[in-house]
Order: structure tokens, then C-alpha cells, then sequence
């Protein structure tokens, strides 16, 4: 392509503005969403088998596996099946690893509540990115960066978790937290979480609960009944439940603790034999299911990237489509622009110069186009890829 | 440079889809001669002159061009012959309407890959300023008046310095005056380089300056 006829060729696509600017929007737009569907799916799967390399070994109720991997990775999924905390305890006295217990039940302003123990800032390496401890008293949560932006939150804060059970005659009530840590921003589903310990997300699911103390000479009009021993408070008054020291001895749970449940345990072994004689163990019991958290990912991929070829495969259509299109547009265009091509040719344009000529704005448009897909699709991705990870 | 004799014998052309062919049975132009060639509408006249340029290759007969017969050229040697050897002018102008009067100047030379060398850019400006137009080189045509246009179109004819000018109906699109001064343009950058002149018209009041008047009698009917 010489000099010449590149100057030519962006003086004629100059001067048909309009038309120049459609034939690159319309490439722009066809190319686009492959392009970012592919960028978005390598960046999720880097981040996917990140997650999942970082946490090789997890216990849960038998059902599905890819459920158990997004509920346990992921706090991802709607959780129905649960284990015993008795699992957690048995596999800490086993000397073999540390066990590391997950409950994924509630939620904060539609944010996961993730119940665990300190040992999980400890398994994921977290340094605070504010506060000084990882959240173990009753009410105490430490955000997800995503999640202390999103609410604007910041350590001292309080929130109140969302209320899933609105027709629970018994009442069912919000929970204040207080933020004790935020934490950085990973790029993780922590991001997108808000962690408490394991006895306030038992609470937040009723588990658990604690007695508001009731005067009634001066609350008379939150009582519904009085007795001697027994006060009934009306429900419907109470907008949320908030642990202080006055009330946070009277929090309490029902039953054996060693039932109350847990999502899922993640297993921090000590080594890879102590992780192959507690997966050994723990695939002997029935009622429990081990997966190895790659494997089961890379099945799920699997799925997924059946589902991409089927987006390929339209795209490609879309894409065969559009170049007809082009093609049409492009012989239309050699009519219109008969006289200009007739007077190239008695002047003395050599064979073949028009064609060469037409070829070199249609790759200008098609490059404009394809680079402009290209910075739309980065966007794309950059915007998407701040948010949470796109799971069910 | 001087100008390039031309040599039509015996010339047939047949259209595509035309029932009668054009038929030219001799004219012989000297170097430097300013011939206009005249005939009644459909006698062939532009035909003869798109046969001299080599736009179309004659169904029999010679055409020659100083020492080379365009007839026997292949069609790209006669593209690179025209665009070496010939100016162009039309009754239409033909300025391409998305570059400036300049870049419609030196498309010639695009044509042939190249950029203009200084001399080539120096010769512009002056001849522009022969024509008068020399400040309205970087306008695109359609800010430009008929005449205006055609002075345009004279600048890019003699962009390479053609030793023969070829003109259909130069002043067909123009009024007389306009008419007259781009003819006289045309005859005084020839008497500059010596180049052979010939004008297809067939409006006879526009045949001073010219050296003679080549007749056509028509097409075989």
C-alpha cells in the first residue's frame, strides 16, 4: 500500500463521515461481545482456579458438588443441605490440619454473611485493610472491600442484616452489626462478603437468640401480656436486634452445639498426607462428601465453556453476516461511486487500482472497527470484572 | 518537452450494443499543432479521442501517438502511456469532490504511485497562478465556480507536462467567456511546452487560436 493511496483512502473515508463511521460501529458492535465474553471467561477462570487452588480439600452434606463448590468458595447459591459442627470438631482433634468451618446463611443488604472462625484470615493470608481483629464476638463483622464501598462503611459503622423470613409469626428480626475490619480488596469473592463468627450467623438464622428485657411499668406499650414470671413484648415494634453489653449474656442456643450447622469445612491440611488421611476419612462417612476443589471446577468449566461455543457459534453467524453485509454495502458503493471510479480509470489508474483502493478503506474501517471493539470489550471487561463474580 | 504527432489511419471502433461503427479513414496532426476536431452530435468524435488516448482500443485500424502505436499496447501499457504521455480534459471537469484542487492536481502522479517532487510542487504553484486559482488550490471542487473547475481540471492535465492535450467539449459546461479563457489557458501552457493540442467541440465559435479544424463526417449508417 503506498503512500498515495493510503491518502486517498482516508480522504474518501473522511469525506463519507457518516457512512465511515457507521461501517465501524457496526464492526465494533458485532465484535464486541465475543471479545469481552472471551476476555471476561479468562479472567474468571484465572480467578476461579485461583480460588479453588487455594483451597484444595472441602467437606460437605453429600448432594451436588458443583453446589457444594459455590457455596463453600464461592458464598455463592442457595444453601440446603448442612453438616454437623461435630465434622469441624472431630477433624481438629485429628492433629491432621485445621479445620475451617463456613456458614453461609443471611445476608447484608444482599451480601453473603459468611460465619467462620479466625482461622480463616489465617488460611487466606488476610491483613486488614482497616481494624485490628477478625470478627469473634457476638454482632462484630468484617466487610468485604466491595461490600464497605458499595454501603460506604467503614470500621465503627453498624448494619443490619436483611430479614429473609417477613411472615414468621414468631418474629424474625434484623441483627446489628458492628464493623470491626474491612478488608482489602483481593479481586475474591471476599470482596462481596461480610464475615462474622460462627455464633453470629447461628443467631442471624435463629440458631440462636437472646431476651430483650422488658419493664412493664415503662414499656407498657410494647406488652401484649404480663404474667408474674413471663412478659410478651409485641413483635411488630421491634426493628432490630442489637447486641450490647447489657443483653449479650442473655444470647444462648438450644440443643447439643456439636449439631449446630455448618455449610461447609474447609481443610487446611498440614501436609499431603494429612490431607489424604482425612479425605480417606472423611469418604468412609456417609452422610458427608469430600471434593477436591479443581477437579470439581474444572467440571463445572467444562459446562461452561460448552455454553461459550454455543455463544462462538452465533457470533460466528453473526460475524459470516455482517460481512456479506459489508460486501453488499461495498458493491452498492462502487456504483455510486461510478464517475469517481470512471475518471481514476481514463486518467490512468493502473488495473487493479480502484480494487486496491476500495480494499485499503475497507481495512482502515475494519481496523477502526476491530480497534474500537477492541477498547469497548477492555471496558467492558474492566467494568464487569469489579463487580461480583457472575455465579448463580 | 515538445509535443507528439498523431497519426489516425483507417480507424474502426464498434460499441458494445451499437449497430453502426465509428469509421475515421485518416487525420495526421504535426508536434505542437492545436487542432479541433468537430462533427455533428454521434459522429464519433469522443470515440476518436478516447481512441487516441488509448481509453479504448480501436476494433481495427492504427493509432499512433509520436513513435508508439497505442492500438498494439496492452491496456495497462496504455494506462501508463496516458498518464506519462497525455492531459486529460473533460466537459464534466472529473475532479474527484473529497480531495482539494492541489490533490486533484497531483493525482497523476498518485496514480503512479508517487509523491510530487519539489520541481513538480514549484511548477504547481506557478502554473496555478498562470490559471488563476492559485489561491484556491486547497479548496475542494464543489466550493469552486464551472470555471473555476475547469482551470482546476487544465492544472491536473498538465500536471506531468503531456506532450499531447486531449479536451472533449472543454468549454461545453462553461459560458463564453469562461469558455474562452480556459481555451486560451490551454494554448498558452502548449505554446510553454510545445505539446500537441486537440479539442473535440462542436461549437464553432470558439475556433480562434486553433491551428485547423479536422471535420468528421459520422458513423456508417
Amino acid at each position: 500500500m503506498s503512500g498515495p493511496m493510503l491518502r486517498l483512502a482516508l480522504r474518501s473515508l473522511a469525506h463519507h463521515k457518516v457512512r465511515t463511521v457507521v461501517l465501524a460501529l457496526c464492526i465494533a458492535l458485532v465484535g464486541v461481545l465475543p471479545a469481552a465474553v472471551d476476555g471476561l471467561l479468562d479472567l474468571y477462570r484465572a480467578r476461579l482456579e485461583a480460588r479453588a487452588l487455594s483451597t484444595p480439600l472441602v467437606v460437605g452434606a453429600p448432594g451436588s458438588r458443583s453446589d457444594l463448590l459455590i457455596h463453600a468458595l464461592y458464598y455463592r447459591g442457595v444453601v440446603e443441605r448442612s453438616i454437623e459442627m461435630k465434622v469441624a470438631m472431630e477433624a481438629g482433634e485429628s492433629g491432621l490440619g485445621v479445620p475451617i468451618p463456613i456458614h453461609l446463611e443471611g445476608s447484608v443488604n444482599q451480601y453473603p454473611l459468611v460465619g467462620t472462625t479466625p482461622d480463616y484470615q489465617e488460611f487466606r493470608g488476610i491483613r486488614l485493610a482497616q481494624g485490628h481483629h477478625w470478627p469473634q464476638r457476638l454482632a462484630e463483622a468484617a466487610l468485604g472491600a466491595g461490600v464497605a464501598r458499595s454501603l460506604d462503611l467503614t470500621v465503627g459503622g453498624t448494619i443490619a442484616t436483611d430479614v429473609h423470613k417477613l411472615h414468621d409469626l414468631a418474629g424474625s428480626y434484623p441483627l446489628l452489626l458492628k464493623v470491626t475490619a474491612v478488608l482489602p480488596a483481593t479481586g475474591t469473592p471476599d470482596d462481596d462478603a461480610v464475615f462474622v463468627s460462627l455464633h453470629t450467623s447461628w443467631v442471624v438464622t435463629g440458631e440462636g437468640h437472646g431476651h430483650l428485657k422488658i419493664d412493664p411499668e415503662k414499656d407498657f406499650h410494647l406488652v401484649l401480656e404480663s404474667k408474674s414470671n413471663h412478659v410478651t413484648a409485641s413483635a411488630a415494634v421491634v426493628e432490630a436486634v442489637e447486641v450490647t453489653p447489657e443483653n449479650e449474656d442473655s444470647f444462648h442456643f438450644h440443643g447439643d452445639p456439636d449439631q449446630l450447622p455448618i455449610t461447609a469445612l474447609i481443610i487446611d491440611a498440614k501436609d499431603d498426607e494429612g490431607a489424604t488421611i482425612l479425605r480417606s476419612r472423611f469418604r468412609r462417612q456417609k452422610d458427608l462428601q469430600t471434593i477436591d476443589s479443581m477437579v470439581e471446577l474444572k467440571e463445572l468449566l467444562t459446562v461452561v465453556m460448552r455454553a461459550k461455543a454455543i455463544l462462538d457459534a452465533n457470533s460466528m453467524l453473526v460475524i459470516v453476516a455482517t460481512t456479506l453485509l459489508l460486501i453488499l454495502i461495498v458493491t452498492l458503493d462502487v456504483k455510486v461511486r461510478e464517475r469517481e471510479v470512471k475518471t481514476l480509470e481514463r486518467i490512468g489508474a493502473p488495473r487493479g487500482f480502484v480494487a486496491r483502493l476500495l480494499f485499503t478503506e475497507i481495512s482502515i474501517v475494519v481496523l477502526a472497527g476491530g480497534i474500537l471493539s477492541y477498547l469497548l470489550a477492555i471496558a467492558a471487561i474492566r467494568f464487569i470484572a469489579e463487580g461480583p463474580l457472575l455465579l448463580p | 518537452m515538445t509535443g507528439s504527432s498523431v497519426s489516425v489511419i483507417d480507424l474502426v471502433h464498434r460499441h458494445v450494443g451499437q449497430q453502426h461503427p465509428v469509421l475515421v479513414d485518416k487525420i495526421a496532426i504535426e508536434a505542437g499543432e492545436k487542432v479541433a476536431i468537430m462533427g455533428p452530435s454521434g459522429c464519433g468524435k469522443t470515440t476518436l479521442l478516447s481512441c487516441i488516448a488509448g481509453i479504448l482500443s480501436p476494433s481495427s485500424g492504427e493509432v499512433q501517438v509520436g513513435e508508439t502505436r497505442i492500438d498494439q499496447l496492452s491496456d495497462a501499457r496504455r494506462r501508463k502511456f496516458r498518464r506519462e504521455h497525455i492531459g486529460l480534459v473533460f466537459q464534466e471537469f472529473e475532479l474527484l469532490e473529497h480531495i482539494d484542487v492541489m490533490e486533484n492536481s497531483f493525482l497523476p502522479l498518485w496514480l503512479d504511485g508517487r509523491e510530487p517532487t519539489e520541481e513538480e510542487h514549484a511548477k504547481l504553484i506557478e502554473r496555478s497562478r498562470r490559471c488563476g486559482i492559485e489561491d484556491l488550490l486547497h479548496r475542494k471542487p464543489r466550493a469552486l465556480s464551472q470555471g473555476e473547475r475547469q482551470r482546476a481540471a487544465v492544472c491536473r492535465a498538465l500536471m506531468t507536462s503531456p506532450s499531447l492535450i486531449l479536451a472533449d467539449e472543454p468549454t461545453g459546461s462553461l459560458d463564453r467567456d469562461s469558455g474562452r479563457a480556459v481555451l486560451d489557458l490551454l494554448f498558452e501552457e502548449a505554446d510553454l511546452t510545445g505539446a500537441t493540442v486537440i479539442v473535440v467541440t462542436h461549437d464553432s465559435t470558439i475556433l480562434d487560436g486553433f491551428d485547423r479544424v479536422e471535420a468528421l463526417a459520422g458513423s456508417v449508417s
